[in-house]
């Protein structure tokens, strides 16, 4: 294969869309140094870069710059006492810093674990932001009996808002459903407890709206259902 | 001497060179001007990748490590350090879309095509960020539908040659000149519009 040969698969190599084995041939055509090709490549990749800025531009998160920079730094390095003047009060002393550092070990857990959990809140509330706010959002208002907006985002989901439900009956819970223009509705999660009468729900989801019929709302059995077990009470259609 | 073809250095800055060899010096600070400089473009085009926030931030750190821990083999007389860096940004997004731990996750990479690329600037920017994105929003915008299709699934959504024949129902050939048209409009229009960073 000559350098024209590669040239004309050069963009989808810079793409990573060829396949492992045509990636393969023309990684290693550069790698024999062809200045030409490699030259060309550079171009592909300055130019691909710059598509980058045509994604909706966000601030990175306050957490980010401590974890980047903080994860670069040199640890600092404690300085080492060769002996303890005291033996015994020497193993008190280290038995006391193992305590410290489990301790400290199970906090820097827990932060974790509560920063995790603090951005899944943070996720979905930017969703749902998204959903209420967003230019690509489909809505629909429906009335009679119970009322309120369905709110579609082809890529954030469906947020339903709801009041004058009728209370399910005992024992039974309100499960959304997606239901597309051909096919199986779609589980899009059970509503949960709210004043008499109301609900506001959210279901994250890619979602095509040119292929969504209706969203509707079913009564199922506690833990929802795969497939609607009853004719939904509520339809609202698209 | 240069033998960049035009256009390849549509997003440089002039002190690249400098900061690259701060940064083969590991001095931490120029680290930190890296950071102020990209963090929020590398955020943002990882955001629209995986579409989720907490792995967004996971691989924008992921980024930044790796550009620290291989930056010799950064080369200014290249490229721009904006397409390094955002090189490895996106290679991480599309790496995590392919990952079996993306998979178990049920997420799908398929985007709509109706779902254009090139959208308003959401949340503050810097001015030269913002001129950038403008610059970068026209020549985009200048691109016939099927070329922006193919840019997008490409770029964003991570699809392989063969993905975005099947998904456009187009033979590969077509498929593959699309792109390539696509990418030498884009960069026509970048260099004539001057998309250097200011």
């Amino acid at each position: 294969m000559n350098c024209s040969d590669h040239r004309e698969n050069l963009e989808l190599y810079a793409l990573k869309a060829l396949p492992a084995a045509e990636s393969g041939v023309i990684r290693g055509h550069l790698e024999e140094g062809c200045s030409s090709c490699g030259a060309e490549l550079a171009a592909i990749e300055e130019t691909l870069a710059a598509v980058a800025f045509a994604a909706p531009q966000r601030e990175a998160p306050v957490t980010l710059r401590g974890r980047v920079l903080g994860s670069v730094r040199p640890s600092r390095v404690l300085p080492v006492r060769r002996s303890f003047p005291w033996k015994p009060l020497g193993w008190v002393a280290a038995a006391a810093a193992v305590t410290v550092l489990f301790i400290e070990e199970a906090r820097v857990n827990r932060v974790r674990t509560e920063m995790q959990s603090l951005r899944t809140v943070v996720a979905r509330q930017e969703a749902i932001l998204d959903v209420l706010s967003g230019p690509e959002t489909r809505e629909v208002v429906f009335g009679e009996g119970a009322s309120g907006r369905v709110l579609l985002h082809p890529r954030r989901g469906v947020l339903l808002l709801a009041r004058n439900l009728p209370v399910p009956p005992a024992g039974r819970v309100y499960q959304m459903w997606i239901v597309p223009r051909s096919g199986a509705p779609r589980p899009a999660g059970l509503l949960a407890a709210e004043p008499p009468g109301r609900a506001a729900h959210f279901h994250p989801a890619e979602l095509d709206l040119s292929q969504v019929a209706a969203v509707a709302l079913s009564v199922e059995p506690p833990g929802g259902s795969a497939a609607p077990t009853t004719t939904p009470f509520l339809i609202v259609g698209l | 001497m240069s033998t960049i073809p035009s256009g390849a250095r549509i997003l440089a800055s002039g002190d690249d060179a400098q900061l690259a060899a701060r940064l083969v010096r590991r001095d931490a600070d120029a680290l930190s001007v890296l950071y102020d400089r990209y963090a929020g473009v590398v955020y943002s085009v990882l955001l629209r990748i995986v579409r989720d926030t907490a792995v967004a931030e996971d691989l924008a750190q992921e980024t930044f490590l790796r550009v620290w821990n291989g930056i010799h083999q950064y080369d200014s007389e290249r490229g721009s350090l904006a397409a390094f860096v955002l090189t490895v940004a996106r290679n991480r997004g599309i790496d995590y879309l392919r990952s079996r731990e993306h998979r178990l996750a049920g997420k799908s990479v398929a985007i709509p095509a109706d779902d254009h690329p090139v959208l308003a600037v959401e949340g503050a920017s810097a001015l030269e960020q913002q001129q950038l994105v403008r610059r970068v929003r026209g020549a985009l915008e200048a691109l016939s539908p099927s070329h922006r299709t193919v840019i997008e699934l490409a770029y964003f959504g991570g699809l392989s040659h063969s993905e975005m024949s099947e998904q456009l129902g187009q033979p590969l050939g077509t498929v593959k000149t699309w792109v390539r048209n696509a990418l030498r409009v884009l960069r026509e229009h970048l260099a004539e519009g001057g998309a250097r960073r200011p």
